[in-house]
């Protein structure tokens, strides 16, 4: 245990515990959890979005990837999700915030059931979500484990439960305003630590000519745009990662969260900013870490993801290393706080209103599902790991591919039906449960470096033009008015 | 002024053509199509104004086609070589200096051009008619 690290993420710890405290006392209704009481300005917002898409995956995983193959995933993943804020800004910023504006809408399942006039719709959407979020949790469980190991050196175990409570703490008593707020801090870490490790990382490697010189020298593809990876997988994250960002839900509930549509304005630049500025973390140490393994000068890594973690803790002063753990931490906290209110609310709101009922004090009921996603999640990835496994794929793709056409295409096009959109979030949840499974089993249906997400989510978006032009009303029925305001955009 | 359907085919028409690629396996066929899609996407999300303002079709048009001409100029360079040439670009290799210094940059662009042309007055108006229940009239 390094003191400078421990005594830097101790206080990263602590900040989170004390904003937990704050929100906690600022969070007096349902819609204070849910929807941070639609109080938010900007840059909150803006950062907050960038967290929640920004998780352990886009940095561990990603500087694993690069360091392995090259560039090839940034190219295909890292690169579009800047995009995806955009995309998303303009095809439904407006348009959700509008939908917020008519009253009593805290999730997307309420956006749907207006939109839709339909309880099934919202009920389907919201057991897609609970899903993901169960999955999305357990990973973000064992994620925690790992990093608290490495910074406390206590088991993967004890770092989970250790993470857990001060996630819990936050999370139970502040709901989404802890949430946004933690991320807010989160997302500042992760923008600082990325300029300064950048440099950094071009330093150690000798400059970035060097760097490209050495990559060349074992493999001239380590130094192309594409690595190693195939251009058909590339394309399809390009795709997937792109337009499925205004699938995510994590993110695009947000937009229920600000106070004034004004806000919208430069969000979409500030989210998009602060994540291609973390991309240069990934990419400067993925690069960097191969080239100095080239050279012989990097330790052993018993998988590339620790390739992140190891670069830091080797090759940085112990300060810079425990920023970039803290950033770590955060970013994978950021992403479950995110999750687990989502998962509340679907649980707690919009299942239950599916079937007709109405959950009285629904503030009480969201802080214990809350607890009781955070302790099952918990038991799923310490005694369940397969589960957990299964549940994982429910990632970017599934959310991309069953809300993706649902809530954004449904708020653009006028012809969109219920039917519709039933239609895409089935498809959507089952081809890509389905193609996985099949996959973990050695069952491979897709032509090779096809992306399950992205055939998903391309299928899923024909399904819910198709269906719902089949099953265009056979007299026009006029759609209620502030939908129909809210949609124009 | 909802979105035509037209431009709803449009969108399908070519998701489906990057269906097909990736049946094919060409991730010319998959990408080439999403890059228009990218411009149809924006054009969907700024119908209102576009329909009030034609003008403003530039917005879709110069994203959607600065990806085209930078993964065309892409495709080009690395045809023959993975790097894109020999020379250096800020130390990195064309076909990477590219990707870094052009097409995630754009990403950051098409936000910033998002922020530009947003129009306080229509929000204005959008918000009043929320709050003096205008909108449910």
């Amino acid at each position: 245990m390094n003191v400078t690290i421990v005594s830097i993420v101790g206080f990263y710890l602590l900040v989170c515990i004390l904003i937990g405290v704050w929100a906690t006392r600022r969070t007096k209704s349902a819609s204070d959890f849910l929807v941070a009481g639609r109080s938010l300005g900007m840059f909150v917002m803006a950062i907050a979005a960038f967290t929640s898409i920004q998780s352990g995956f886009g940095l561990l995983g990603g500087a694993g990837q690069t360091f392995t193959g090259g560039m090839g995933f940034a190219a295909g993943v890292l690169i579009a999700a800047p995009l995806g804020f955009a995309l998303t800004w303009f095809l439904v910023g407006k348009r959700i915030w509008a939908m917020g504006e008519m009253g009593d809408v805290f999730t997307l399942g309420d956006v749907v059931e207006k939109r839709y006039n339909s309880r099934a719709v919202r009920g389907w959407l919201g057991f897609a979500i609970t899903l993901g979020v169960i999955g999305y949790l357990g990973t973000q469980v064992q994620a925690m484990g790992v990093i608290m190991h490495s910074i406390f050196g206590v088991s993967p175990a004890v770092g989970a439960l250790i993470g857990l409570g001060i996630l819990a703490f936050y999370s139970v008593g502040g709901g989404i305003i802890a949430s946004v707020y933690t991320d807010l801090f989160q997302g500042v870490i992760m923008i600082i630590v990325s300029i300064v490790i950048f440099f950094f990382a071009l330093n150690v490697g000798g400059g970035m000519q060097n760097i490209t010189e050495t990559l060349q020298s074992s493999d001239p593809l380590l130094a192309s745009p594409f690595g190693n990876f195939s251009l058909i997988t590339i394309a399809c994250w390009f795709l997937l990662f792109s337009l499925g960002a205004a699938g995510q839900p994590h993110f695009i509930n947000k937009f229920l969260m600000i106070k004034s549509a004004k806000e919208l304005r430069w969000g979409a630049f500030t989210a998009g900013l602060a994540y291609a500025i973390t991309v240069l973390l990934v990419v400067s140490i993925g690069l960097t870490a191969r080239s100095l393994q080239i050279q012989g000068r990097f330790p052993e890594v018993a998988s590339a993801d620790d390739s992140l973690v190891v670069f830091v803790t080797t090759f940085t002063p112990s300060i810079i290393g425990g920023l970039v753990l803290a950033g770590l931490l955060a970013a994978i906290m950021s992403t479950g706080s995110g999750f687990v209110t989502l998962g509340a609310a679907s649980l707690v709101r919009d299942i239950p209103r599916a079937f007709g009922k109405e959950i009285k004090n629904e503030l009480l009921w969201n802080r214990v599902v809350v607890f009781v996603l955070l302790v099952v999640s918990t038991l799923f990835s310490f005694y369940m790991d397969t589960l957990v496994a299964l549940l994982g794929v429910f990632g970017w793709g599934t959310f991309a591919a069953a809300v993706f056409p649902a809530v954004v295409l449904g708020l653009v096009w006028k012809r969109a039906t219920k039917q519709g959109a039933i239609t895409s979030i089935i498809l959507g949840v089952s081809l890509n449960f389905a193609f996985e499974i099949l996959n973990k089993y050695g069952i491979t249906l897709l032509p090779e470096g096809v992306v399950v997400g992205a055939i998903s989510l391309v299928i899923s978006i024909l399904g819910f033009v198709v269906v719902s032009l089949m099953t265009q009303p056979q007299e026009s029925a006029e759609m209620e008015q502030p939908p129909l305001k809210a949609m124009e955009g | 002024m909802y979105v035509s359907d037209r431009i709803m085919y449009l969108f399908s028409g070519l998701i489906v053509l990057s269906l097909v690629g990736m049946f094919l396996q060409s991730w010319r066929l998959i990408l080439y199509p999403y890059l228009v899609v990218i411009g149809v996407a924006i054009t969907i999300g700024i119908w209102k104004a576009v329909r009030n303002r034609p003008a403003l079709l530039w917005v879709p048009i110069s994203v959607a086609g600065g990806y085209i001409v930078l993964f065309v100029t892409l495709d080009l360079i690395t045809r023959n070589d993975p790097a894109g040439g020999s020379t250096y670009v800020l130390g990195m290799t064309p076909g990477l200096a590219l990707y870094l210094l052009g097409i995630l940059p754009l990403a950051v662009i098409a936000s910033l051009i998002y922020a530009l042309i947003f129009d306080p007055g229509d929000i204005e108006e959008m918000e009043n008619e929320f709050k003096t229940g205008e909108a449910a009239k």
